[in-house]
């Protein structure tokens, strides 16, 4: 939009006030930084915002192995990786019906899954543990994929809705002249040109899932299969509050979404774009 | 019924499932507790009718004030927290140098989680050894100087900007992408006809965002509802129940009192509450639609 | 194309289906499942056992896990550690869902009392007759575990608190441990004097602060009333119970909690006595281990007897313990029963010390130079700290009270008589 130029000391004002907020941003980073490279005793006897005496590396090790931060952070990939794509073809299937086959309660269905993202987790909580019990699957995996995948649903289907409803209608045309089904034309068609779509999601879906604090609290047990969260706020090096380790793996367990949001950042915003147009 | 009229269920079959399973059938079964006085062990549920919702709104000065919060929280998150990252989005949404660097940095607090972002601000707040104390001491503001968490007065406020840090990036991309969308056309025939910057803003940056703004208020609103990490990690809901929210003290009624009936009776209040705000949202959307 | 669709979705939903439906066979958690139960493990067979313990200062129940191989090699145990409030609500979720771990660790009081009451833990009466437990266990550490006459419990630690303070702290402020209130009281205004904070409490949570709360209104209720009012038999509001909330204010104004104490984590306010900042702060039994955990020298510390100018004189006790699954039967029951009292035998007790023992013939480890002071503290009688004394709702109001007493938001006459209508409000329900 606007290829109003601007003048000149504007820009550099837009400049000064961008960058002095961008370091704002990044100070709290720094200190997390700053205090997984310190020692114990480094940390007690100076402020938390010095700079290391000397610069403790090997806390990353420790808090890998030590801190069991290699089981959590195990644990929770495969979470993610089985999580993430099943919830986004379940959400994705549901936002193709909503679009794109003709049904009365399309709407309804609709506002139906929205009124899921106004549901508190907390409000769920008891009455899925005695569900998960009930179905003995209680501190399992397929019991976690079915928890986490309904929680992601609503959002997942108003992005996707959102976007699949920009692909114009002639495009599914062509496929039915080609002889697709609607399979067929969910696969070859949609899919592919709602990609920017569902790359967005990907990144939502997968912090979320990556970040998320409360059903993990609540429904792994099993100290195996602990999560990243729940692992983070038991973490326990040698000594009870060893906060360098404790930091070192706050910093190792975000790398992760990092590298998803890097890698899926180039769809990110015209992937939101088609669904915030509504 | 023909395969016609049942293929948009097979589709749509997946996602109810689980989507019943998960959240609604459990949702509708705490309403139905919200009607009982219940330890949430003991085999016999008394029924007491609305008394726990009575007793929440009559009795109970903490609900009250976890409320409040929750209001709060909902309208600085729409000024503050909205406002800067349209902001953001408008000056990063042009070619420019650094413009991914500045994106992915107030983007980048949004990929961590509230506990994380929690133990880190709770440093910073420290009253003694924090960032920001030891700032305001440097340059000579030593009598601005407060145990932020402590103070029942600055607490919430203080939880808030930690959530304002972390929270900014979601609105400031919703934004972007929204800005994306907007043609060329408008602004370049507004400038043909004299029009200053501030009003190409006002009469046509907001307008075409509509959408967009239907979209963030509502998340936004949800979200404000909902916050419960962040506040459960810095503060635990004090000092003095200062800054407890619906969400933290339904959490303690229910799992630390065992007072399943009145932590229900939270919970479907802050569902209540939500669907007042958000039932203009979805009506608008879906009538809009013309699938 | 559209066949194999098709086949894909109804894989698809099978999956999910089946995955609603089956998997039994993983879940590890079979201790609560009482269809399970039934196919009792054969002798020789694998036991598994899963247990729930805190986390700080817990490291050694994975080595004492390792030596009970030897015991038995076919008992599996597996260990959760929790946070201190988070155990508390974890055990509470996994009671509503009856999910329960076949062990847990839990608090006397109201904060174990949950479990017994609703018939979720085992009936240990008759274990604890057979196996002679009143010859094994310190008999308060048992009557703790004990409710309505049953025994609910395997004791595992009893616990007193006192005021620990940095030696070289009180030297410099030329201190001796205070005889009196009054010379409690002087010697707050020393240590503030002397530069150091002189109450190292931290209300985060609240229960760090209930530990001078409970020992002022012990000083000023005297044992008697202060027994009623934890029994909820006495109104709270009441002058003794104003003169303690005074006293909050009174301190708090007076600057001898430390900066920002109301929010501030228990475990930063300890860390200000290991660091020789502070005065002095109520911890118990545990807290030689605790020092020495977190690298410091417990012999540079000491304890003394909170002075509540009260006959008889008593010091804050409280028992922690482990709980059993009331769903245990046959092998599985007995192999828990038999780890349990492993657990708590004097065997694991002097090799991994660093805590209190609540079981009778165990050492006074050299780790723990304090241990014996403390206990001897209680030689005169003891009351049940106020967390596990009165009812959660209850202690959440106190919790709320004494912060707000800090900012004057409320008065402490004002502060007595919210307290009084809570506990009025649970006495009314509970009825």
């Amino acid at each position: 939009m606007e290829e109003m130029r601007l003048h000149p000391a504007l820009n550099a004002a837009r400049y000064t006030f961008l960058i002095l907020l961008a370091a704002l941003f990044v100070i709290p980073i720094v200190f997390v930084a700053f205090t997984a490279l310190k020692t114990r005793a480094d940390l007690a006897s100076h402020p938390f915002y010095y700079f290391p005496e000397k610069i403790q590396w090997g806390n990353f090790l420790k808090a890998w192995q030590q801190g069991k931060m290699s089981l959590y952070m195990k644990n929770t990939a495969f979470i993610c990786l089985v999580k993430v794509p099943l919830g986004i073809l379940i959400e994705a299937l549901a936002a193709f019906a909503l679009t794109r086959l003709k049904f009365k309660w399309s709407n309804g269905m609709f506002a139906f899954f929205l009124v899921g993202m106004m549901v508190p987790m907390q409000a769920t909580l008891v009455p899925l543990n005695i569900f998960l019990h009930k179905t003995n699957l209680v501190n399992t995996y397929p019991g976690l994929f079915f928890i986490y995948v309904g929680f992601g649903i609503p959002f997942g289907i108003l992005i996707l809705r959102g976007f699949f409803r920009t692909i114009p209608k002639e495009l599914d045309e062509a496929a039915l002249i080609d002889g697709c089904g609607d399979f067929g034309k969910f696969f070859r068609i949609i899919v592919p040109l709602a990609l920017p779509a569902i790359a967005t999601l990907v990144i939502f879906d997968f912090m979320a899932t990556w970040n998320e604090f409360l059903l993990a609290q609540i429904f792994i047990t099993d100290d195996k299969m602990k999560l990243i969260t729940t692992g983070l706020m038991s973490f326990r090096g040698e000594r009870a509050t060893d906060y360098p380790l404790l930091n070192a793996g706050v910093l190792i367990s975000i790398v992760p979404t990092l590298v998803v949001y890097l890698l899926f950042q180039k769809y990110f915003v015209s992937g939101l774009a088609g669904s915030v147009k509504g | 019924m023909t395969l016609r009229n049942l293929k948009p269920w097979l589709f749509l079959s997946p996602a109810l499932l689980v989507y019943l399973t998960v959240i609604f059938v459990p949702a509708v079964y705490t309403s139905y507790l919200s009607l009982f006085r219940w330890n949430g062990v003991t085999p016999d549920k008394q029924f007491v009718g609305l008394r726990n919702f009575i007793d929440l709104f009559m009795v109970d000065n903490v609900f009250v004030k976890a409320l409040k919060n929750n209001l709060l929280w909902m309208v600085g998150s729409l000024v503050f927290i909205m406002g800067f990252g349209l902001l953001l989005a408008m000056l990063l949404n042009r070619k420019m140098k650094g413009r991914t660097a500045f994106r992915g940095i107030f983007y980048f607090p949004y990929v961590l989680s509230g506990i994380v972002v929690a133990s880190g601000w709770a440093w910073m707040y420290n009253p003694t050894q924090g960032f920001i104390n030891k700032l305001l001491e440097t340059i000579g503001l030593e009598s601005w100087t407060h145990a932020w968490l402590a103070e029942p007065k600055t607490a919430l406020y203080a939880v808030f900007v930690a959530a304002l840090w972390q929270g900014v990036g979601q609105p400031m991309v919703l934004f972007l992408a929204g800005l994306q969308t907007i043609p060329q056309e408008p602004y370049e025939a507004a400038i043909i006809d004299g029009a200053k910057r501030r009003q190409t803003f006002r009469y046509i940056t907001l307008p075409l965002l509509r959408e967009t703004f239907l979209i963030v208020v509502a998340t936004t609103m949800i979200g404000s509802m909902k916050v419960y990490d962040i506040i459960y990690g810095m503060t635990g809901g004090g000092p003095a129940e200062s800054t407890q929210v619906l969400a933290s003290w339904m959490y303690y009624q229910t799992f630390r009192f065992a007072n399943i009936g009145t932590g229900s009776a939270i919970s479907l209040t802050l569902v209540l509450i939500t669907l007042v705000v958000i039932i203009p949202y979805v009506y608008y959307t879906t009538k809009k639609s013309h699938v | 194309m559209k066949k194999w669709m098709c086949a894909l979705v109804s894989v698809l939903l099978a999956a999910l289906l089946l995955s609603a439906c089956g998997s039994s066979s993983n879940n590890s958690n079979g201790g609560t499942n009482t269809g399970k139960q039934s196919s009792q493990p054969a002798a020789g067979e694998k036991v598994k056992l899963s247990i729930w313990v805190l986390n700080a200062n817990w490291d050694w129940v994975e080595k004492a896990v390792e030596d009970y191989r030897a015991v038995d090699p076919n008992l599996e145990v597996e260990v959760t550690h929790y946070e201190t409030d988070p155990i508390k609500e974890a055990l509470k979720v996994a009671a509503s869902s009856r999910t329960l771990p076949d062990m847990w660790f839990t608090w006397g009081g109201s904060l174990g009392s949950f479990y017994p009451e609703n018939g979720l833990t085992l009936d240990l009466t008759q274990v604890a007759q057979d196996h002679k437990w009143s010859e094994i266990y310190n008999k308060a550490a048992l009557d703790m575990a004990t409710y309505d006459g049953k025994v609910a419990g395997i004791p595992i630690h009893l616990n007193v608190l006192g005021m620990w303070y940095p030696k070289s702290v009180f030297e410099q402020a030329k201190l001796a441990p205070p005889k009196t209130f009054a010379e409690f009281e002087a010697s707050l205004e020393t240590l503030k004097q002397s530069g150091v904070v002189p109450l190292a409490f931290g209300s985060k949570g609240g229960w760090h602060t209930m530990r001078l709360t409970e020992q002022l209104l012990e000083h000023f209720a005297g044992p008697e009333l202060h027994d009623k009012l934890s029994n909820l038999e006495a109104s709270w509001n009441d002058p003794a119970v104003v003169k303690t909330f005074e006293k909050l204010s009174e301190y708090t104004d007076k600057g001898y909690f430390p900066k920002g104490y109301s929010s501030l984590d228990p475990a930063e306010a300890d860390n200000l006595i290991y660091q020789k900042q502070a005065g002095m702060v109520s911890e118990g039994t545990w807290f030689d281990g605790t020092i020495s955990s977190e690298g410091f020298d417990n012999t540079e510390f000491d304890v003394f007897k909170f002075p509540t100018d009260q006959k008889p004189e008593r010091a804050t006790v409280f028992s922690e313990m482990f709980q059993l699954n009331a769903e245990l039967q046959g092998a599985k029951k007995d192999a828990a029963i038999k780890f349990g009292e492993y657990l708590t035998s004097a065997e694991v007790m002097n090799k991994y010390p660093g805590r209190s023992p609540a079981v009778l013939n165990a050492n006074m480890p050299p780790e723990m130079p304090h241990l014996k002071t403390l206990l001897d503290h209680a030689n005169d009688g003891g009351f049940l700290i106020t967390d596990q004394a009165l009812p959660q709702e209850v202690v959440q109001k106190l919790f709320e009270a004494q912060d707000k007493v800090a900012f004057k938001e409320w008065t402490p006459q004002q502060a007595a008589e919210e307290m009084e209508k809570a506990a009025a409000a649970y006495k009314a329900k509970s009825k």
